[in-house]
């Protein structure tokens, strides 16, 4: 509750009152008050992931991981739309490498195939549909048509290259 | 003496090779031919590492300046090179056969300016790119130009329904089926307006029978069976010809093509059995 009066202040009311206010303003002990109050909140924050780690913690994360892989491998596998994995083999018992080549890339870099057993090397692309030529590269020098293609068409150097036509909407490529 | 300081200099120009001094032109020829920086680039480095000289890659670029002149697809040229490169064909007989399939081409735009309507091939570039390129492919399978005009009739067609044609007669030939056979059954399938779709979708069934096996004998017959034709024996005449599950039957649904192995998922479409 304030009063108030009009009574002007002695010179002692404002000695007493200048002494009263150069006083300590906080108690004592305040800074170790507030220091414990820092140390008590520091050891809570601590505590915190310990009290996170619990079972459905562990489960949700490993679930949030799964599908987070899962998306991935959909994302990496699917093909985009009109394009199909067409797979190309070979059975050459003992070729040291067999590549592929044909129009599907304008004739540019050989696609490897992969080595497995009995001499089988194979190896699958996306491709979109309609027809291509191609050619399987032995050691990297002999030209081999596949000895199972849809057909073959004479590349004009006086060969053929071996002919699949993916889909059956499409036309050659 | 005061000879020596020119002969040094004409010892060290000797010594730069010369492939060198004249790649900046031959690239600029090659673009100024059609061909983008990179296919320029990507040819020379493929004419180096072949060894191949400057000179030739000159010749093949005063070849597709006169495609690009005279308005024909320099790419399919450049396909033909490059394919002719990477199976190591002799830089000779690149050249050749380059030369051919230059003529080949002139003769093939003949063809379809014949047989296409000048519209289509005008708003399809693509499509009539790819009905330049099979009519090579028909011309070199031995379907010479008078029998691709008994083939294409008078009326003149869409691009792609020449190339679809076109295309078909050549794959037919190339399974060694006879020419007159080829026309006479495509001339009928195109007066009867069989689609594009089943026209192709048939070839791939007849391209899948064939590639597991199947006998070239009974192409004919199936041919016309899938075509809905009657055969003139009358039902069931036709012996020998395939049948059980996956005989080609008239009418047969559209999609055909190929099929996945083990009958479904994604992909995994086979040939070249192992």
């Amino acid at each position: 509750m304030v009063s108030e009066s009009n009574k002007p202040l002695s010179e002692s009311d404002v000695d007493a009152a200048l002494k009263r206010w150069s006083g300590p303003v906080v108690a004592p002990d305040f800074a170790d008050r507030v220091m414990r109050e820092i140390e008590d909140r520091k050891r809570q924050v601590m505590r915190t992931p310990r009290r996170v780690i619990r079972p459905w913690a562990i489960a949700a994360a490993v679930m949030v991981l799964v599908t987070a892989v899962l998306l991935r491998i959909t994302a990496v596998t699917s093909l985009p739309p009109g394009m199909r994995l067409v797979r190309f083999a070979l059975r050459v018992p003992h070729a040291e490498r067999v590549a592929l080549a044909g129009s599907f890339n304008g004739w540019g870099h050989r696609i490897a195939l992969h080595a497995h057993r009995h001499g089988l090397w194979t190896v699958k692309i996306p491709l979109r549909a309609g027809q291509y030529t191609y050619v399987f590269v032995v050691n990297g020098h002999h030209i081999v048509p596949d000895p199972h293609a849809e057909g073959y068409r004479p590349d004009g150097f006086g060969g053929k290259n071996s002919l699949i036509i993916v889909g059956s909407s499409g036309v050659a490529a | 003496m005061k000879r020596m300081p020119w002969l040094m200099l004409a010892f060290a120009v000797s010594l730069v090779p010369r492939a060198s001094l004249a790649a900046p032109t031959v690239i600029q020829q090659l673009t100024q031919s059609g061909l983008s920086g990179g296919q320029a680039g990507r040819l020379l480095r493929e004419a180096r590492r072949d060894h191949v000289s400057v000179r030739v890659v000159g010749q093949w670029a005063e070849s597709f300046r006169g495609l690009a002149r005279d308005r024909l697809p320099v790419t399919l040229a450049v396909a033909q090179v490059f394919e002719g490169l990477m199976k190591q064909v002799s830089p000779a007989r690149i050249t050749d056969g380059l030369q051919v399939f230059v003529q080949d081409l002139h003769q093939a735009r003949t063809t379809l300016n014949r047989h296409a309507r000048a519209s289509s091939v005008a708003r399809h570039p693509r499509e009539g790119r790819q009905a330049l390129s099979d009519l090579v492919i028909a011309q070199r399978s031995g379907l010479k130009v008078r029998v691709l005009n008994q083939l294409l009739g008078s009326r003149r067609l869409s691009v792609r329904r020449v190339a679809v044609f076109v295309q078909v007669a050549a794959d037919l030939r190339n399974w060694g089926m006879h020419r007159q056979k080829v026309v006479g059954i495509l001339r009928k399938a195109r007066q009867k307006g069989v689609s594009t779709r089943k026209l192709l979708s048939l070839d791939a069934s007849l391209a899948q029978r064939l590639a597991r096996g199947g006998g070239q004998q009974q192409l004919g017959a199936d041919l016309r069976r899938g075509l809905g034709f009657t055969s003139p024996m009358g039902p069931g005449g036709v012996s020998g010809s395939f049948s059980g599950p996956g005989g080609m039957a008239p009418g047969m649904p559209g999609g055909g093509g190929m099929t996945p192995p083990g009958g479904g998922g994604p992909g995994g479409m086979s040939m070249g059995r192992p």
